[in-house]
């Protein structure tokens, strides 16, 4: 009942391996992982078509798959750059001055948190919580890959770096 | 158990709560997400009571009693953590009850005068939802709503159609439906009762009326047999809205969509104002109190002229049982045996081995005590809304619940099985083998759609024989609200008041019509949609000669066809009652007064019977009729046993018509109702909008 998004063979693997951790009638439970994996399929954001897909296949109303999404920010729901960067703002990081270089990025490439640059290039993540590496804080994630120790620098360094595809 | 709340003692059911203790005992808590027909998710704090022995206030809905536990509802804690509880809910809460029509009957606002405090300490901008439009029946003002999700449980746990859901979290957090999407369920007026604040309002309702300047009275639902308990509201003699009056066996604190906007029908445009007769083929007006000779002139002159055998007497099954009994007073004592009110079906082979009456063959509350339902030619969700609700919770808890139905229509409970059934091979498919039944208890529910159906008796007789087979009671569902009293008070040609064979059998409806008989007496019908098939009843008015029509509404065929037009209340103007399918009788008094041209349906009948000297009734005296023939009758009839049922074979090539009815085309009444066809409208739209290409294709070409 889907005209533009179907989930494929390859998909329906992986959401059937998530499926699987679950009691087969509390299919519900896999509505998390399975938006995750779909989103990284579909440039790091679901659709209204996506959720639709996604409620037929597990059978779960696509209200219920709607909450989820918009429940949690590491699921977005509107269109985002393709490099997603998260700055962790949690205590150690803070401490070691993690608000400077957030704004340092903020100013680099004139967004605010939360937004994507005009060019689609990147996305600024909005409510990153601790990212496990106070021990290298202050820290950021550039598309899931950790980097720690972080000076304005680095971290003009690191931004530079990204390869587009 | 003993407990003590307020230091007093009280004996308790373990499995309690101590909400549900004090709702018995009667001591009021305060409480927004409670509700007793949902799940507890204690969400709002609101209903804090201070325990003996704990260091917090806790949540009387979801903690459970214990031996000698000591509550205290009033105490100096309580009053703190509520006085709390409400400054947190009321932050957010705009101060617009003067223009908010929940105002006067708002949970909120009565409790924050109760609870709250007189001034806010909140200094900072208030929170702001923007509205979306999700329903024509139902109005939001997102902004007001305190997160209680009763409306989002509802749709879980209730109708089992989750349309509403909440949204983000936190500061952001708003209850919204599905991106693109509405609420179209056919109980979604349930939420505009559940929802405690302003959030969600009665759209048709919307600013026409302040809450305490209405005046309630209690109605029952002229829309399906179940027969909801309704609450109408009015202002100045008008209806403005209706609302459930709880009855915990029929249709505990819900109602369907089409009894909660139905009643729009009755304000239609096409309603007759005044008695018409044709004079030179003109219809001209005829005054109030010259009409009831009129009429009895008319019919006694046609008797005379075309013989008694010649006249054809329908009446609809919408009919209060008032008026059903006067009408069959009237022409059986007139001699007349051509009585009907089975004007939708079309094979009657069955009559003489059918039940008493048609009954669902239990009582609503004990449905989920079988182990089986098997549905055969209903859709619950569409035609029996309310209905719906108990066989999810039967679902839910062990019954298996089997579909066999001539279309594909879903349910809104889980089917364990549902098939497509043929009319011509039924006999064959209702077999053991094919249906996995549950050991235990089976009930055969048999629908409007096996009525209708043109080899009716056939399928009834297959039904009967397959019941017996597997020893399991045989139930129905009726097309009107009150068919159970068509049948007891002797609207049917071969039986008379009580269920009586009569001597004579006269023309069944179907005979009526196709036989063309001189003289039709219409009472209470539509020709256009209340019969099974519409050319064949035009034709048969148009080879007519003298019709009465005893009618709330003008359709171009009764203004084409009648010789005399009689306007008759409906069922919210006059004094009635009906008898629904468990068999209860339940009666009304007039919700709103006629204009002052209209008859009380009974009333013109009774005057009808006076000129006849066949009686003289009140209507104290027709219900007392009424209860000395119901005395003594076993509705939960354990066996029908239609198996020895003289049959015509069956015809392939009789046409099929109308096996489904839209939900809001089911009577004269509904069909008239704004604010329903508005809703379908909007409803049909985006069933068409989510269709892919493929079906899309095909639905063109089926409207071509």
């Amino acid at each position: 009942m889907n005209p533009e998004f179907i989930i494929n063979e390859e998909l329906g693997k992986l959401i059937s391996n998530v499926v699987k951790k679950f009691p087969s009638d509390k299919k519900r439970s896999a509505v998390i992982e399975s938006l995750l994996i779909l989103q990284h399929h579909n440039n790091g954001y679901v659709t209204k078509n996506i959720i639709k897909a996604l409620s037929d296949y597990l059978l779960v109303s696509e209200i219920d798959i709607y909450e989820v999404a918009t429940f949690y920010t590491m699921i977005n729901i509107d269109p985002v750059g393709r490099n997603v960067i998260s700055v962790c703002n949690n205590i150690s990081c803070m401490l070691r001055g993690s608000d400077e270089i957030l704004s340092h990025i903020e100013d680099k490439l004139k967004i605010k948190v939360g937004e994507s640059t005009k060019d689609n290039k990147f996305y600024l993540k909005d409510e990153i919580e601790c990212l496990a590496a106070c021990n290298g804080g202050p820290m950021m994630q550039v598309n899931h890959k950790n980097y720690e120790n972080l000076t304005l620098e680095k971290v003009d360094e690191i931004l530079e770096s990204v390869n587009d595809k | 158990m003993k407990v003590f709340v307020n230091n007093k003692e009280y004996s308790a059911e373990p499995e309690d709560t101590i909400i549900e203790l004090c709702d018995k005992i009667g001591v009021h808590i305060p409480r927004f997400c409670y509700h007793k027909h949902l799940s507890v998710v204690a969400s709002c704090r609101m209903c804090l009571v201070d325990i003996e022995g704990v260091k917090h206030s806790q949540p009387a809905c979801s903690t459970p009693l214990r031996e000698d536990m000591r509550i205290s509802t009033k105490s100096e804690k309580t009053k703190v953590a509520q006085k709390s509880s409400m400054e947190f809910l009321l932050i957010n809460h705009p101060l617009d009850c003067p223009i908010c029509d929940q105002a006067g009957e708002c949970e909120l606002q009565d409790i924050s005068l109760e609870h709250g405090d007189d001034h806010s300490r909140y200094m900072q901008f208030k929170r702001v939802v923007i509205d979306k439009d999700i329903s024509p029946l139902i109005s939001t003002d997102m902004t007001r709503c305190i997160h209680c999700s009763r409306c989002v449980r509802f749709g879980e746990e209730i109708s089992n159609v989750k349309e509403l859901g909440l949204l983000n979290r936190g500061e952001d957090m708003k209850i919204d439906v599905f991106i693109e999407s509405s609420v179209s369920s056919e109980l979604s007026g349930n939420m505009i009762d559940l929802c405690p604040v302003g959030a969600l309002n009665n759209k048709p309702y919307r600013y026409t009326a302040r809450t305490w300047d209405l005046r309630q009275i209690c109605g029952i639902s002229p829309h399906d047999c179940i027969g909801s308990n309704i609450n109408y509201h009015t202002y100045n003699n008008k209806i403005v809205r209706a609302v459930p009056s709880e009855n915990p066996d029929i249709n505990q604190t819900w109602l369907s969509d089409r009894d909660r906007f139905g009643y729009e029908g009755i304000y239609s445009e096409d309603r007759v104002k005044k008695s018409q007769m044709r004079v030179d083929g003109k219809l001209v007006e005829l005054d109030f109190e010259s009409t009831p000779s009129e009429v009895n002139n008319l019919i006694n002159n046609n008797i005379k002229k075309y013989g008694k055998e010649k006249i054809g007497c329908l009446i609809s099954g919408q009919s209060t049982s008032e008026e059903l009994f006067m009408f069959q007073k009237i022409f059986k004592g007139l001699g007349v045996s051509n009585i009907d009110h089975r004007t939708k079906e079309s094979n009657f082979d069955y009559q003489k081995n059918y039940p008493l009456m048609p009954s669902l063959g239990c009582n609503l509350e004990d449905l989920d005590e079988y182990e089986n339902i098997i549905l055969i030619g209903v859709n619950i969700k569409t035609e029996y809304p309310i209905l719906s609700i108990r066989l999810n919770l039967a679902t839910k808890n062990k019954t298996r619940v089997h579909s066999f139905n001539f279309n594909s229509l879903d349910e809104n409970f889980d089917l364990h099985c549902k098939k497509i059934i043929d009319h011509s091979n039924i006999e064959s498919f209702l077999n053991v083998n094919n249906i996995e039944l549950d050991q235990g208890k089976t009930l055969i529910i048999i629908g409007p759609s096996v009525s209708r159906s043109p080899n009716q008796s056939n399928i009834l007789q297959s039904i009967s024989k397959f019941s017996s087979s597997i020893d399991a009671k045989i139930g129905f569902l009726t097309e009107s609200c009150n068919s159970t009293s068509g049948w007891l008070l002797g609207n049917v040609p071969h039986r008379e008041l009580g269920g009586n064979q009569s001597s004579i059998i006269g023309k069944n409806s179907y005979q009526m019509i196709t036989d063309k008989l001189p003289s039709y007496i219409l009472y209470n019908l539509e020709p256009e949609h209340d019969f099974f098939d519409k050319s064949l009843v035009e034709s048969a008015l148009e080879s007519s000669e003298c019709n009465i029509f005893f009618t709330s509404y003008i359709t171009p065929m009764i203004e084409k066809y009648a010789h005399i037009i009689v306007p008759i209340t409906t069922f919210a103007e006059a004094d009635g009652s009906y008898i629904n399918i468990e068999g209860t009788y339940q009666t009304f008094r007039p919700i709103v007064q006629p204009s002052k041209n209209i008859y009380e349906g009974w009333s013109i009948l009774n005057k009808i019977l006076k000129l006849n000297n066949l009686g003289d009734y009140s209507v104290a005296n027709i219900r007392d009729e009424l209860k000395k023939s119901l005395e003594g009758l076993d509705f939960n009839m354990s066996k029908t046993d239609m198996s020895n049922t003289n049959i015509s074979p069956y015809i392939e090539n009789k046409i099929l018509k109308e096996s489904y009815r839209e939900t809001n085309q089911t009577d004269l009444i509904v069909r008239r109702s704004e604010s329903l066809n508005q809703a379908t409208k909007i409803k049909n739209k985006l069933n068409y909008k989510n269709m892919n290409n493929e079906v899309k294709k095909s639905y063109i070409d089926i409207t071509k």
